[in-house]
C-alpha cells in the first residue's frame, strides 16, 4: 500500500475507529429463492463423501465458532458443489441460471430460479468438464480430461483414508491436514473445492450456495439490483459507512492458519499497516477485466490462479530485483507529483469525505 | 455486379457491415460460431427483445457467451519462450473474445471514445522505434469522422461536449453534440476525478453507448453497476445486436447461421478470387457456402487464424499472405491498474463501471525523462476511472494472495465492492513482427482444426510508458479526497506475457504497399479480389482508446467503399 505523504489521520486510527461503528447494510430484500435444496436437488456424492466435503468447505470460509457470521457450511456450499457434480441428472442441467432478474431487485418473478437449457456445444463442454473424457477419442484430441466428479471422489476418499476422523477434527487441525497434505488427489480436490466454495459463497443463491444471501450479507454486498437499480441520489451522494476492520495483523492470521508465507513485505506494509492495506496491491486487479485473462489461464484451478497472482504482485510487495527497483522509482515519482500538487493547490492533504448523503449539494 | 456477401462473425464489425450492405440492397449471410442469447432476435423490434443475461457473476465466470477453453483453446507463449523453442506455455480460453450472435458487444462495457487525429500518422510525426513496426494508417481521422458520427447516432452515445478539454475536441472534432447527456458519475469516480484535477488533469464524462434517457424505446440505464462483462438486463446499452444486427435481420435481406465454425475460404486455382466459405456445424458436419464476396469480421486472432488455415498452392503461407504479415503485429492493450483506498464504503459499484475519462496521459511524451527511459517517445492512453469488483471476483482475487479461511473472510468485509475506487490506463501497444498469431502445431479445437497460437511480449516502450504514466496514475489516486493510500499495478512492468485484455488489434495490417501490408486501405486483401477484412485486424497501430466505436466506424467505411467501389 502507498501511504499518503501526509495522511490526515493515520490509517490505523481511522480504521480502528471504523471497527466500532461498522454497520453492514443489507437492503436488498433477501427473499430466499426457490432453490431446489433438500431432497429434490441434484446429487452425486455419497453421504459419507458429502460429510467430508462439508468439513472441507468449512475451512475455505469458516463460520462459527471462528466468526460470528455464517460461513460456507451455513451457506450450503458443499451441497451446491454436489449439485454441480450431479448437474446432468436434472433437466435443464444446473449450469446457467436464467435471466434477466431475480426477485431481489424489485421483480416479482425470479427468473434466475429457472435454469437455461444448454445447447449441444454447452452440453458437450460441461459434460467434459464434469464427467471427464473417459477414453472417448473425439474428446481427447488435446489429451485426456479428468472430470470434476473424479477429482472430488478420489480426493475425498484419499482425505478420509489418510486422516481418519477428519470430519471430527477441530478447524485448525483440518487446516493443517489440508495444507500439509502430500497426497496429489487431496491437493487436486482441495484446489477445486476452494474455487467452488468461493463461487457458491459469493455467487447468486439460485446456484445453491449463498443461502438466503448469507455470503453477501457477511460482506455488506447489496446483491443484484435489477430492475430497480439505483437512483441518481444513491449514485452521486450515497450514504457511506465507515468500514469495519480486521484487527489482527495479517501475519498472525497467516501463522494461525498455517498458510504458506508471503513474499517478504517491505517495511511500509508491515508493523503499523492494517491488514487490509497489506493486500491492497490486489485491489485494482480485482476491479478490472484483466482478471478474466488470469482466470482463463488458471482454468478453474485456484492454485494456478494464486501462483500467477503472486508472481505478478511480487515486485509490488518487494523492492528488490529489477522489477522491484522499477516499482520503487515509480513510487518515488508519484510521491514527488503529489507533493508538487499539494504545494500548488495549497491543499495540504485531502479532506476525508464526510458522509455525502448528509452534505448533499457539495457535489 | 455481385450484390451478395458472406460475413464471418456477427459482432461489432460484422453487424455493421451486414446492416450497411442490406440497406444498399445486398443479400447477406452471416456465419457465427456462437449461439443466440436474445430471444425474439429478427422477429421483434430491438426494444422488445428478451435476454438470457442477468446481474449474475457466476454465469460470467462460467463463460456464458464465450468460447469454451476445453473445446476451443488458444495457446500462448512469450517471445523469449519462442526463441528457446518452447511450443506453448499456456492453453485455454486465453485472450478470447466472445462467441455469440452479436459478438462480444453483448457484454461489453460500451465505452465509446473516438481515436485522435494524431493516431493516424504516428510514424511520420514521431519517427521509427527500434524493434517495432510502427506505420501510418493509410486513412486519417477525416475519413472516419462521418462514420463516427453515424455510428454514435445509431448506438445512442451519451457524453458532454462542453466538459471535454479543448485539445480533445481539436484532436477529435465532432460535427454534432452527443446524442444524450451523460449519466451521473459514481460518487467513488468523482472522488478520483477530484484527485485528477489536483494533478492538473481535466476529467470528463466517459462517452458511452448507454442510455441516459429512453432511446429508441429502450430504457435509461439505472446505474445497477454490474455492467462490464454482464449483458445489460434492461436493454439500456446500444450494441452490435440491438443497433445493427437485429434491424439488419428485419430488412429480410440478412440471415445468421449460428453455431457455424468457418475454417476455410476456398479460392480459384490461381488464388485471385474467393469462391466459397467452408464451415462445420455442431455435429461436425461440413458445409460449403458459395460466395461472391467474403467479409472477415471474427476479430484479430480468429481472422488471422482463418487466413492461415486457408493456405493453398497459390497462397502457400496463408490467404493473402505474400507480405508474411498475416498474424504479425498482434496488439493487446496492456493496462496499468490503480486504485484509491478509502476508510468508508464509497460505493464504487453504483453506476455503469468507470463513468469518468481522463485523457491527459495520451501523449506523445518526448521530454528528457522519456529519453532517459531509452525510448524515442512514449504514447499512453485513456484512463477509465471508477470501478469496483463484485464479491465473487473480489474473493478469488484476494484469496490468491492470502489464501482462504478467516483472513479472507475478514478482508472481504472491507471488500472491493466498498472501500476502493479503481481505474485502468489503456496503454497503446506498439506493433512488433514477433508478436504474432500462427497455427499451433499440435493443439486443435474440438473439430480437430488447429488452434491459434499467440506469441507475445510487451515492447520496452510499453514498460517505459507504464513507469512514466504509472506514477501519474498513482499520484492521481493518492490525491483523491479521503484516500488513505493508493496502489498501482503496471502490467507491462510486472509481466513478460499477455495481459489478456479484451482489446485486440493487428494481424492483417492495411497499407498501400502489398509487400509490407495485407489489406488495401479499402480493407480488401491485396492479393484476392473479393475478400475484405472489416475488424480491427487491419489497424497498423493501436491507439490507447477502447476500440469498438472505431471498429464500427471503420467497418462502416469499408462497407460503404465496397458498395460504391467494389474491388477497390
Ligand atoms: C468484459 C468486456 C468489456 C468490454 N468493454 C468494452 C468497452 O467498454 N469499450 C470498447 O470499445 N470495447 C469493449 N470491449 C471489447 C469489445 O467487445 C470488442 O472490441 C468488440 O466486440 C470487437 O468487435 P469484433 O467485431 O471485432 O469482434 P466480436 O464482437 O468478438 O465478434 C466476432 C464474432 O465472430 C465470431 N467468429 C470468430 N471467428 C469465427 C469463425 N471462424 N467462424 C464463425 N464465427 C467466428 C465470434 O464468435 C464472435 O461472435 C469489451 C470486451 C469485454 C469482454
Ligand atoms: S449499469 Fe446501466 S447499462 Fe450497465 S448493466 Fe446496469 S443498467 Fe445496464
Amino acid at each position: 500500500m502507498r501511504p499518503t505523504v501526509a495522511a490526515p489521520v493515520s490509517r490505523r486510527a481511522a480504521l480502528a475507529g471504523a471497527a466500532t461503528s461498522a454497520v453492514v447494510v443489507w437492503g436488498a430484500g433477501a427473499a430466499a429463492a426457490a432453490v431446489p435444496t433438500g431432497a429434490q436437488r441434484a446429487r452425486y456424492l455419497t453421504s459419507s463423501r458429502l460429510a467430508v466435503l462439508r468439513a472441507v468447505v468449512d475451512r475455505v470460509v469458516p463460520g462459527q465458532p471462528e466468526d460470528t457470521v455464517a460461513g460456507a457450511v451455513a451457506a450450503g456450499c458443499h451441497e451446491a458443489i454436489d449439485a454441480l457434480l450431479g448437474a446432468f441428472t436434472v433437466d435443464p442441467p444446473r449450469i446457467y441460471a436464467g435471466g434477466p432478474f431475480s426477485d431481489r431487485g424489485g421483480s416479482r418473478v425470479n427468473h434466475f430460479a429457472k435454469f437455461l437449457p444448454l445447447d449441444r456445444y454447452e452440453e458437450r463442454a460441461w459434460k467434459l468438464r464434469i464427467l471427464g473424457s473417459r477414453g472417448h477419442r473425439d474428446l481427447e484430441r488435446n489429451g485426456p480430461v479428468t472430470g470434476m466428479q473424479q477429482v472430488y471422489r478420489t480426493g475425498l476418499d484419499a482425505l478420509a483414508a489418510s486422516v481418519p476422523g477428519f470430519t471430527l477434527l477441530p478447524g485448525p487441525l483440518r487446516d493443517l491436514a489440508l495444507q500439509g497434505s502430500q497426497n496429489a488427489a487431496v491437493t487436486a480436490m482441495f484446489d477445486l473445492a476452494v474455487a467452488h466454495t468461493l463461487e457458491f459463497m459469493y455467487g447468486a443463491p439460485e446456484y445453491g450456495g449463498n443461502k438466503d444471501g448469507v455470503g453477501w450479507h457477511a460482506v455488506g454486498f447489496e446483491g443484484d439490483r435489477q430492475p430497480r437499480g439505483y437512483t441518481r441520489a444513491e449514485v452521486t451522494a450515497p450514504k457511506t459507512e465507515l468500514l469495519p476492520l480486521v484487527d489482527a495483523p495479517l501475519e498472525d492470521l497467516l501463522d494461525a492458519l498455517g498458510l504458506p508465507a508471503l513474499p517478504p513485505l517491505p517495511p511500509v506494509l508491515t508493523g503499523a499497516a492494517p491488514t487490509a492495506a497489506v493486500l491492497s496491491p490486489l485491489l485494482p486487479l480485482a476491479s478490472s477485466e484483466v482478471m478474466a485473462g488470469l482466470h482463463a489461464r488458471a482454468a478453474g484451478s485456484h492454485r494456478e490462479l494464486a501462483e500467477q497472482v503472486r508472481d505478478l504482485v511480487a515486485p509490488v510487495l518487494s523492492s528488490s530485483g529489477a522489477r522491484g527497483e522499477t516499482m520503487a522509482r515509480l513510487h518515488a515519482e508519484a510521491d514527488r507529483l503529489v507533493c508538487e500538487a499539494r504545494s500548488r493547490t495549497g491543499r495540504q492533504s485531502a479532506a476525508p469525505p464526510s458522509d455525502p448523503a448528509e452534505s448533499e449539494g457539495a457535489r | 455486379m455481385s450484390r451478395e456477401a458472406v460475413v464471418v462473425g456477427s459482432g461489432a464489425a460484422g453487424s455493421v457491415v451486414a446492416w450497411e450492405l442490406a440497406r444498399a440492397g445486398w443479400d447477406v449471410t452471416i456465419l457465427e460460431r456462437g449461439r443466440n442469447l436474445r430471444p425474439g432476435l429478427g422477429r421483434r423490434d430491438s426494444s422488445d427483445l428478451g435476454t438470457t443475461y442477468g446481474s449474475d457473476e457466476l454465469k460470467g465466470r462460467r463463460g456464458y457467451g464465450f468460447p469454451d477453453g476445453l473445446l476451443e483453446p488458444y495457446t500462448t507463449r512469450t517471445q523469449a519462450e519462442a526463441r528457446k523453442g518452447v511450443a506453448r506455455s499456456a492453453q485455454g480460453a486465453l485472450g478470447q473474445l466472445g462467441a455469440a450472435v452479436g459478438g462480444t458487444t453483448l457484454h461489453y462495457n460500451a465505452k465509446t471514445p473516438r481515436f485522435w487525429r494524431q493516431d493516424f500518422h504516428q510514424r511520420s510525426a514521431l519517427g521509427p522505434v527500434a524493434d517495432a513496426q510502427v506505420a501510418d494508417w493509410p486513412i486519417d481521422y477525416g475519413d472516419l469522422e462521418p462514420h463516427y458520427d453515424e455510428v454514435e447516432y445509431r448506438l445512442g452515445v451519451q457524453g458532454d461536449r462542453s466538459a471535454m478539454p479543448e485539445r480533445t475536441l481539436r484532436q477529435s472534432p465532432r460535427r454534432r453534440d452527443f446524442v444524450m447527456r451523460p449519466n451521473p458519475p459514481s460518487y467513488a469516480a468523482s472522488l478520483v476525478a477530484d484527485g485528477a484535477r489536483a494533478l492538473g488533469f481535466e476529467p470528463y464524462p466517459f462517452p458511452a453507448a448507454v442510455n441516459s434517457r429512453e432511446f429508441q424505446d429502450r430504457p435509461a440505464c439505472n446505474s445497477c453497476g454490474m455492467c462490464s462483462g454482464f449483458g445489460c438486463p434492461i436493454n439500456a446499452r446500444g450494441d452490435a445486436l440491438v443497433s445493427y444486427l437485429n434491424p439488419a435481420l428485419r430488412t429480410g435481406r440478412v440471415r445468421v447461421v449460428d453455431r457455424a465454425w468457418v475454417h476455410r475460404i476456398e479460392t480459384t486455382r490461381d488464388g485471385r478470387r474467393a469462391t466459397a466459405v467452408h464451415y462445420r456445424d455442431l455435429q461436425g458436419r461440413r458445409h460449403r457456402l458459395a460466395a461472391s464476396t467474403v467479409i472477415l469480421a471474427g476479430s484479430p486472432i480468429n481472422t488471422a487464424r482463418l487466413l492461415l488455415l486457408s493456405a493453398t498452392g497459390a497462397h502457400p503461407r496463408g490467404l493473402g499472405n505474400r507480405s508474411d504479415q498475416v498474424g504479425r503485429n498482434m496488439m493487446f492493450h496492456n493496462f496499468t491498474l490503480s486504485a484509491a483506498l478509502f476508510t468508508r464504503d464509497v460505493k464504487p459499484l453504483r453506476a455503469q463501471s468507470a463513468t469518468v475519462q481522463v485523457d491527459d496521459l495520451m501523449g506523445p511524451f518526448t521530454g528528457p525523462e522519456v529519453q532517459a527511459l531509452g525510448v524515442p517517445y512514449v504514447v499512453g492512453g485513456v484512463v477509465q476511472v471508477g470501478s469496483g469488483a463484485p464479491p465473487l471476483e473480489a474473493s478469488t482475487t484476494l484469496s490468491s494472495l492470502v489464501g482462504h479461511g478467516t483472513a479472507l473472510k475478514q478482508l472481504m468485509k472491507v471488500g472491493l465492492h466498498a472501500g476502493i475506487c479503481g481505474s485502468q490506463l489503456v496503454h497503446q501497444d506498439l506493433p512488433q513482427a514477433h508478436n504474432r498469431v500462427d497455427l499451433d502445431p499440435k493443439v486443435t479445437d474440438f473439430h480437430g482444426v488447429p488452434s491459434a497460437r499467440i506469441t507475445y511480449s510487451p515492447h520496452r516502450h510499453e514498460q517505459a510508458a507504464a513507469l512514466l504514466l504509472g506514477a501519474r496514475m498513482e499520484a492521481m489516486h493518492l490525491l483523491a479526497p479521503g484516500a488513505t493510500g493508493a496502489v498501482v499495478l503496471p502490467f507491462p512492468i510486472l509481466s513478460d506475457g499477455i495481459t489478456y485484455t479484451a482489446h485486440l488489434a493487428g494481424t492483417a495490417r492495411m497499407g498501400r504497399d502489398p509487400r509490407t501490408s495485407v489489406c488495401a486501405p479499402s480493407g480488401r486483401l491485396h492479393d484476392v479480389g473479393n475478400v475484405y477484412v472489416a475488424d480491427a485486424s487491419t489497424w497498423p497501430t493501436y491507439p490507447g482508446f477502447n476500440p469498438t466505436l472505431t471498429i464500427m466506424a471503420n467497418a462502416r467505411r469499408i462497407a460503404r467503399g465496397l458498395i460504391d467501389r467494389p474491388g477497390e
